[in-house]
């Protein structure tokens, strides 16, 4: 459960967010829209815990896990496709089982549905932006996976830079790995919330 | 020039400057003041053959290798943990910035009162490079990308990630950097202090020796001396430097 309750949060003089209250579903995709600067970005990062409310609070249950694909990449430029996407398992354990070959398994998996098969052991620094891209969303994606799969995953603008081509199957492979999950998803582009189970429109 | 292979431009270059040291050596004109390039070559060769020669660059090396090395171990604990601690930072950094104010002779002199004569170099080496390391290891972690660490705490990634993954990448060319300027310093503090102190063996006292008995040839060969190994020493060090990071990569792959 995420219960936004009464937030407001200022840069400087600006307020971002003012008193805004909203609660998400336990599961579903929630297409979060809104015009530039209104603060779709500050809202996830407030339920990330990356930023603090100047005011009210965030309530998240305590059996939350997140994953997430943030406005950057975030990657580990010297580290292969591979590598990042299956961060998630590295140095986790299930009691004395490591989980980092089923993590890689499953990284394998997700990057290859993504078109990168052929750059699995390519350092990210040398991958193109819309390739880098798909290498965050397939991080956050084999966090969905296995068995310590987080349970909610935030993007935000996930399919932003990619072509044409790739758009509509990335979004389908994310949309595959979320489903019976909570997806919340930041977007500018009216298509890519097609097929949101809710659409939550900033203003 | 551009299109010269480096080893040949580094050739044409040294041959440039050794020929200044010629014409400087043709002007003077006294062997007492400026020796020639060629005795001086000659003069390198002639005490590589004795047995002191070695003694004297083996103990040199070894106490220069002692204190720096030293100075790196202590140099990144303490860049780690006054970066992670700011009150540590606030209660280590007048040291540090008392140890870079004062001169290298003060500490040598100072040094005579509480250690044994053999122990003073490594331990002026060690208090010259250890305020490098630690501020460049320090630079290094709090400039690391604040986004990357982020990542790793929504990812709940275990700290030995975080360190070798994030840390370790983007401190190593800020280590680097204190190791090239940390290796030259060294060499420069200890064989002050070897000059100094005296000790049985040791660059600094067949230097101190070269002076007493006015044998510029021997200043100058030892002056060349200290410079070669002082930058094959860099040269090692990086080169060391640069291939743990590629292992790290590898195994990382």
């Amino acid at each position: 459960m995420i219960r936004v309750n009464n937030v407001t949060k200022k840069y400087g003089d600006k307020t971002v967010l003012e008193a805004f209250s909203c609660e998400f579903p336990e599961t579903g995709f929630v297409a979060v829209t809104g015009a530039s600067g209104i603060g779709k970005t500050t809202l996830l990062n407030l339920i990330l815990g990356l930023e603090k409310p100047d005011a009210g609070m965030v309530d998240v249950s305590s059996d939350t896990v997140f994953s997430a694909v943030f406005q950057e990449d975030r990657l580990l430029p010297q580290e292969s496709a591979l590598t990042n996407a299956a961060i998630y398992y590295e140095g986790k354990a299930d009691g004395s089982r490591k989980l980092y070959p089923d993590g890689c398994e499953s990284a394998k998996q997700i990057l290859t549905e993504l078109g990168l098969e052929a750059d699995l052991n390519t350092p990210v620094r040398l991958l193109s932006g819309g390739m880098a891209r798909r290498v965050a969303i397939a991080r956050a994606l084999v966090a969905m996976t296995g068995p310590l799969a987080a349970n909610v995953c935030i993007m935000d603008e996930p399919i932003k830079g990619l072509d044409v081509a790739n758009r509509e199957q990335t979004l389908s492979v994310i949309r595959k790995y979320c489903a019976d999950k909570l997806l919340i998803m930041v977007t500018h582009e009216e298509n890519d919330a097609n097929g949101a189970d809710y659409v939550a429109t900033l203003e | 020039m551009k299109k010269l292979p480096k080893i040949v431009k580094i050739i044409i270059v040294a041959a440039i400057w050794i020929a200044i040291w010629e014409i400087v050596y043709l002007i003077v004109g006294k062997e007492l003041i400026v020796p020639s390039p060629l005795q001086v070559f000659v003069r390198i060769f002639t005490l590589a053959g004795t047995g002191i020669f070695w003694a004297n660059v083996g103990k040199s090396l070894l106490r220069i290798l002692i204190g720096f090395l030293l100075a790196i171990v202590i140099g990144v604990i303490v860049g780690m943990a006054t970066a992670k601690f700011a009150f540590l930072d606030s209660f280590l950094t007048p040291a540090a910035k008392v140890i870079r104010a004062t001169p290298v002779a003060s500490f040598i002199i100072l040094l005579f009162v509480f250690a044994a004569k053999n122990h003073i170099p490594v331990i002026t080496v060690f208090l010259m490079v250890l305020p490098v390391v630690w501020a460049n290891v320090y630079e290094g972690i709090k400039s690391t990308d604040k986004q990357l660490l982020q990542m790793a705490g929504v990812f709940h990634l275990p700290s030995g990630t975080v360190f070798g993954k994030i840390y370790v990448p983007q401190v190593l060319p800020f280590f680097t950097a204190a190791v090239k300027t940390g290796i030259g310093l060294a060499w420069k503090a200890g064989i002050a202090a070897e000059v100094i102190v005296n000790p049985k063996y040791g660059i600094g006292t067949a230097i101190h020796d070269s002076k007493v008995y006015l044998e510029t040839t021997d200043l100058f060969a030892w002056t060349v001396v200290i410079i070669i190994i002082s930058m094959i020493l860099e040269k090692l060090l990086v080169r060391l430097i640069g291939k743990l990071q590629k292992n790290t990569e590898k195994d990382a792959a």
